[in-house]
Formats: C-alpha cells, structure tokens, sequence
C-alpha cells in the first residue's frame, strides 16, 4: 500500500504532461504508472488525507466494491507535501502511515472530525498543513486511441458521442455502432463504478463526469476510468457535504447539470444526470444537446433509436425499466428523483443478456476486481405518472440513413498571372503523395473563385452528386476475375488432394458449368454489341 | 405536462464558422509565407485532433493578392487531410478579399442550411502584411458590402498586421471597433510574428468551441490586455 504522505523532495518529477486552471500533471520518472498533480496554490492537507484514505471507507462496505474504484478510477493514492510540513514529531512516513490508516480512525475522520486528521500529520489540532499536490494514478495506455496519422489521444466520450461514420472518415477509428452491445457496456461499467462511489459511507460525488473525465477502452471488453478525481465531494448521508469549504466546482459545458443555477456547485444528484446523459450520447452515438432547452424549461421528448431487431428485446420495448430510467435520470423538474447508479446497473444487464452479451457483463466485472453476475430480477417501469415528467424517452426502429462524410483534400491556388517562379528562399514544399479522389465541379459556382476544390459534405443520397460509374465497374471486373481465378484453383487443388478426389471432380464439374454458361452469356454480349455493326 | 420538442439523434450542435483570410501578395514572399506553411499544420491538428473542438467549428481558408482564392472551402477540420502549401506574389487587393468573402460567406451558409447545419454568426480572420493597393473607395466598398448590417450573415471581423500595415486601415476594416484589430510591435520578425498570431488564433478558436457548448457562443479574440469576447448571435 502506498504510503498516504510523501514529500515533494522525495519524488523524481520528470516531464510536464498537461497544464491546467487548478495546477500542473508530471509524469514521475521512478514510477511510471503515477503522475503528480502539483497545485498552484497549496490546499490544507487534512481534507486531501480524507479524499486518499476514503477508499477505506468503501472497503468496509463491501471490499469488492473497493475494487471497482480501484481499478476504474485515479483515485488520489498520496498526498504530496513540501518539506517543512513533515517535521521531527512526525517522525516520517511510516508515523504518518500508521494514524492515517487505522480504520476507526478513518471512519472518524472522514465524518468531519479532523483531529485524527491533524494528529497523523503530527502538528497541533486546527492547523492547516499545506500540501503541494497529489500522486495519482495515470490512465493505463488502453485508454486512448490512436488516429489514422499515428497520434495517440486520450480516449475521451467525445469518440463515442457522434456517428461511427464520423469518427471512421476523420480519424479511422473502427467503432462500434449505435445501441451496440459495447456501447452499453461501457456504460454499464460507469454505472458499475458510480455505484461503488454511491453506496458507501460518505458517498462521493464526481461532479464533474464530462467527456474528458470519463475515459474508455474495449480492449480488454468495456472499461471506463475516471479521471479528475481529486475535484470529487464527500456527502453525509443526509445529503450535507462533508467540507464545507468556499471551493467552486465548475462543472464542463454541454455535460453539465441543466438543474444546477449559474455559478452554484453540482450536487449528488448532478453525477445522476451524468449518467443518463452519458447513456443517451455514448450509446445514441449523438450529439443530444438538450441542457439549452431543459435550462429554459421546456419539456422534452426524446427519440431513441434502437435497431429493429433488439426493439423485439422485452428489456428495450416502451415501457422498459431503461426509458424509465433516462427519464428520471434527466429530469430538471424533479433532481431528488433520479435514480442512481444501482438501478442503471441492474437495467444495463438485463439488456446486454437480452442482447445475448453476458460475455461483456463478465468481461465488465473482470476489469473492475472479479466477480460474476448473479441472475438480476427484472424491474418493471414506473406506472402512469410517467405522462406528467419533464423529460420523455420513446425507443423507435432506428432508420437507415445512407449519410456519407468525405475527407477534404485542397489543393493549392494557381500562381497569379506571370511566372510562376517561387520567390522565397526554399523550394515549395509538393504536396502529400496521395491518389486524389475525383474533383467536382467548384461547389463555389463560376466567376474565378479558384480552382475545383472536393467540398466536405455531409450527404444523404438524395443530395449526393452523380454516382460515378467508370471506376465501380472496374473494380466490380477485378473482383469477379479473381473469385473466378480462385474457384478453379480451389478445384484444382482439391482434385489434387489424396482421398478428395470425388469431391475435387464435383468441383470441377461445378466451373466447368459456370464456365459454359459464362461463355454463352458473353456470346450474346458480344453478338448484341457487333451484329448491329455487321448489319447481322 | 405535454412534451412537445422532439429530440432525435440527427440533431446537431450548432457550429461557429471562421474564415481565415490571408494576404499572400509579394511582400510575404520568403520567410513570411514559409511561415505560415508551416503554421498551418498546426493549426489544422490542434482544432481537428480533438473530436469536441472539431465537431462545432468549421475553418476556410482564403488567400488574396491580386485576386482572392478559396484555398480550403469551409470544413470540419477533423475531415481536412492536409493543409496545401500557400504561395507568395502578386499586389494586395483588399476589395478582392471581401467580394470573395461576401460571396463564399452565404453560398457556404446556403449549403450548410441545406444538409441540416446551423451557423454561429461567421468570424473573419483577417491578416495583412502592407497596406491595400486598390483604390481606397474601391475597397471601402467591397467592405461595406461585407458588413452591411442588412445582411443576414454579416460576419464579425478581427484584423491581424504586421510589416507594412495601415493600422488606420486595420481599424477601418474592423469597423472602427474597439479591441478587435491587433498589430506586431513595429520592426517585429514575421517569422516571429506569424507563429504567435497562429498560435494566438489557435487559442481563440478553441476558447470560442468551448463557448458554444454553453449556449451562449462567444467570438473569444487572442489574449490580449485589456480584450474583451464579443457575444456572438445564432442566425435564423
């Protein structure tokens, strides 16, 4: 277990890795999976030693939920503080470790009483150690992609929250489609996880389950980890915030809570809405802009598409506990309301087995400390009351859009007039040696507004230009060329093969059929295309 | 309560275009026009690499000299496969500039309309190396007709000079309002200059993405003292 307090001098800081608002991210040159969060204020410790050692908290409830933290989230491992704050009382860190970690002593601490916190730090009762910043565990590689050109990126929601087709034609990311057994597992592992945040004693809430801080893989099946979680609030049972300090919690735009007042901080129930959210973007695959509109006090009524066939799924049909959940989860009228992680758990498996994907429900709980499933009773929806919410969630049959995104390829203007002689110093740089794709005539229309340019469209067939016709029906040639050149080798090679050689003859049979019928078919092509030439 | 705004997956978020308009005639020639080759690469990765930034803003890029070019047509820059190097002669016609702009601006909106798209009012971003060779009402003009209030998509203009810019000039072309026309230190480097203002733009683009997941979009210029973000209108 890692020791709760470090000192800054002890650590070897190497690189910067990112710059934010509340301080700087390092990476640690002796410890490649931690990173330290230096502040650019220091912040009094004890809360911090609170945050560290809350994993404790949720051990005592049920060690298997610690484990889900564990694994998914970059829970704060230590607290990092500058060398006077560590004195000779103290004695270092094997003291500090041995207050800090007694049990009782957490429980006590974490319910606001800092005078077990302060003695673990060896100063006098009600003063505020500084400390400098955090150790935190950094995202394993798994969680980022890699885009066409080779760069890797976190893998934020953002990925997901768009059409597939999108994200394929810009970054050549393969993702899954909408509604697609991985999405809902992704999601199901963010509600695995917020469960274990939710249950214990103090609960804690993120506030702040944005796409940037909710990062994913499906490597190794559906996994989320969450990041930012320093920022994260402990809550008493009664719903009161354990620190009562002036601290302001921004929450990111476009994935914050519609019921939350400019300028107030996010509440439990804010992760709440989180959640639901992020289950209608990430497994929508849309953008679903819908806090504006909720902000001004408009009803909502949502459409989610579902492929026809899993419409068929008792767990996806109208009145299923999922929709039930989306709405309350979303609601603005009533935030007390929506239903935790628990319910959105219990709903998500019972759609993944519906869909016949156990498997990624037991690959969900692998990732998150082990485990299997047990059978999940089947919740059914709420009753008419659901006619009188703010928020409506209907599934319908998803349709088929034939929508196309094209990759822009400019090319550069012609030289103005006269030579075309480079002036500058260099030789201009050619262009990247890529097959263009056909132009088009300038969408800009005539009048010298320079040359064709391909335009970025999003288009539906019905708009889209001229289907080409040259290049499909060679490439349609190659193909059937080469199928037929592979059959008859197939047949050659199984006549070869010792013991099949009934089976070699059959084939054999079966392209000499094909050949004559070929043969006779391109006889005729060819008759209808001559004999008007020949007067025949 | 009745429901009554349908919600479905083809709703998008409403996006912020902006117009890069980039004098190319001789003066830039050389190290200016290398560097801005090399800036815009950048440019293109920085707003393209990250899919929230890229998915509501959308980039053209348009040279002028003597005559003005769509060098890149409006685009999603997470789409843009590269950047095409730019080059460097002829005069500065600033009227060739905003007719073209004025132009482009609304055949751009025309289309975005048609496949669904909602536009933030456009920002033109405007970067002069000298003073305009054309006849002073001659451009005066074309610019009235870009910003003509009657205009439904009049765009809200910053101006960038460096070398041999009129920063009267500069002013006029941003209608004479406070904080949006900028100018390099006189002697500055272009070489120095033109990293720092792509840069600059880079952080304004992405602050300006940010605001309009908000709601309430904001043209945020490159941080600069005493500058303030202009509230930007969504169009009908």
């Amino acid at each position: 277990m890692p020791a709760r307090i470090v000192r800054r001098r002890d650590l070897q800081v190497a690189g910067l890795l990112a710059e934010g608002g509340e301080g700087r991210v390092f990476e640690l040159a002796d410890q490649p999976g931690m990173l330290l969060k230096a502040y650019r204020r220091p912040v009094p410790a004890a809360g911090l030693l609170e945050l560290v050692a809350w994993p404790e908290a949720v051990r005592a409830v049920d060690p298997a939920l610690a484990g889900r933290v564990a694994a998914s989230a970059a829970w704060p491992a230590s607290v990092v503080v500058g060398d006077s704050a560590v004195g000779d009382t103290a004695g270092g860190n094997t003291r500090v470790g041995d207050t800090a970690l007694g049990n009782t002593r957490v429980g006590d601490t974490a319910l606001g009483n800092t005078g077990v916190g302060d003695r673990a730090l060896g100063v006098d009762a009600g003063t505020d150690v500084p400390a400098e910043g955090l150790l935190i565990p950094r995202a394993p590689r798994r969680f980022s992609v890699r885009h066409r050109d080779g760069s890797v990126h976190l893998a934020t929601l953002s990925y997901l929250t768009a059409p597939p087709g999108q994200r394929s034609a810009a970054y050549g990311l393969a993702l899954p489609a909408p509604m697609s057994p991985e999405r809902l597992g992704v999601v199901y592992a963010l509600a695995r996880l917020l469960e274990a945040l939710q249950a214990a004693t103090p609960a804690v809430g993120h506030g702040d389950l944005s796409t940037k801080n909710v990062l994913w893989s499906l490597e190794r099946g559906p996994e989320v980890f969450l990041i930012d979680c320093d920022s994260a609030e402990r809550y008493l049972p009664d719903g009161r915030l354990v620190d009562h300090g002036p601290r302001r919690r921004a929450m990111t735009p476009n994935w914050d809570d519609p019921a939350i007042p400019p300028g107030a901080n996010p509440t439990l129930a804010s992760d709440r809405y989180s959640l639901a959210l992020i289950f209608l973007r990430a497994v929508g695959a849309a953008h679903f802009p819908i806090q504006g509109r909720q902000r001004s006090g408009e009803p909502l009524s949502i459409d989610f598409e579902v492929p026809p066939p899993a419409l068929r799924a008792r767990s996806l049909d109208a009145d299923a506990a999922l929709w039930d959940l989306c709405e309350r989860g979303l609601s603005v009228r009533d935030p007390a309301g929506r239903p935790g992680a628990a319910e959105w758990a219990a709903a998500l498996e019972q759609v993944l087995d519906d869909l016949g994907a156990m498997a990624l429900v037991r690959a969900v709980w692998a990732a998150q400390g082990g485990g299997q499933p047990g059978p999940t009773p089947r919740r059914p929806a709420t009753g008419p009351e659901r006619d009188a919410r703010d928020v409506r969630v209907r599934p319908v049959a998803a349709e088929t859009r034939e929508t196309t995104w094209h990759r822009v390829t400019a090319r550069p203007a012609p030289p103005v007039g006269g030579s075309a002689a480079w002036t500058g110093r260099g030789q201009p740089r050619p262009a990247a040696a890529r097959p263009s794709p056909p132009t088009r005539p300038n969408p800009l229309g005539p009048g010298g507004l320079g040359p064709p340019t391909l335009s970025q469209t999003i288009t539906t067939l019905s708009q889209a230009p001229p289907v080409p016709v040259v290049a499909p029906a060679r490439r349609a040639l190659r193909q059937t060329a080469r199928a037929w050149l592979g059959m008859h080798r197939r047949a050659g090679r199984t006549l070869l093969e010792p013991g099949h050689l009934l089976l070699g003859l059959i084939e054999m049979a079966g392209c000499l059929v094909l050949d004559v019928v070929g043969a006779i078919l391109a006889f005729f092509a060819v008759a209808l295309l001559v004999g008007p030439l020949l007067r025949i | 309560m009745q429901a009554t705004e349908r919600v479905g997956v083809e709703e998008r978020y409403a996006v912020f275009p902006f117009y890069l308009c980039l004098d190319v005639s001789a003066s830039m020639a050389g190290d200016p026009i290398d560097s801005v080759n090399r800036q815009l690469p950048l440019l293109r990765s920085a707003i393209g690499d990250d899919p929230a930034i890229a998915e509501v803003i959308r980039l053209a890029v348009v040279t002028f000299s003597d005559v003005a070019h769509t060098v890149l047509p409006l685009s999603d820059l997470s789409l843009v496969e590269a950047f095409p190097p730019v080059t460097a002669q002829g005069r500065t016609s600033y009227a060739a500039a905003f007719d073209h702009l004025r132009a482009v601006i609304e055949d751009e909106y025309q289309q975005g309309r048609a496949s669904g798209d909602r536009w933030y009012r456009p920002a033109v971003l405007f970067i002069s190396d000298g003073r305009p060779t054309d006849d002073p009402e001659r451009w005066r003009a074309a610019h009235r007709r870009l910003v003509d209030p009657d205009w439904k998509r009049h765009p809200n203009i910053l101006a960038f000079g460096f070398g041999d810019a009129d920063p009267a000039v500069l002013a006029a072309v941003v209608g004479s309002q406070p904080n949006r026309a900028f100018i390099a230190a006189e002697g500055a480097e272009p070489s120095r200059v033109i990293p720092e203002l792509l840069a600059g733009l880079v952080q304004s683009i992405v602050s300006s993405s940010a605001s309009v997941y908000t709601g309430e979009a904001q043209l945020v210029p490159p941080e600069v003292p005493s500058m303030k973000p202009i509230p930007v209108d969504q169009l009908e």
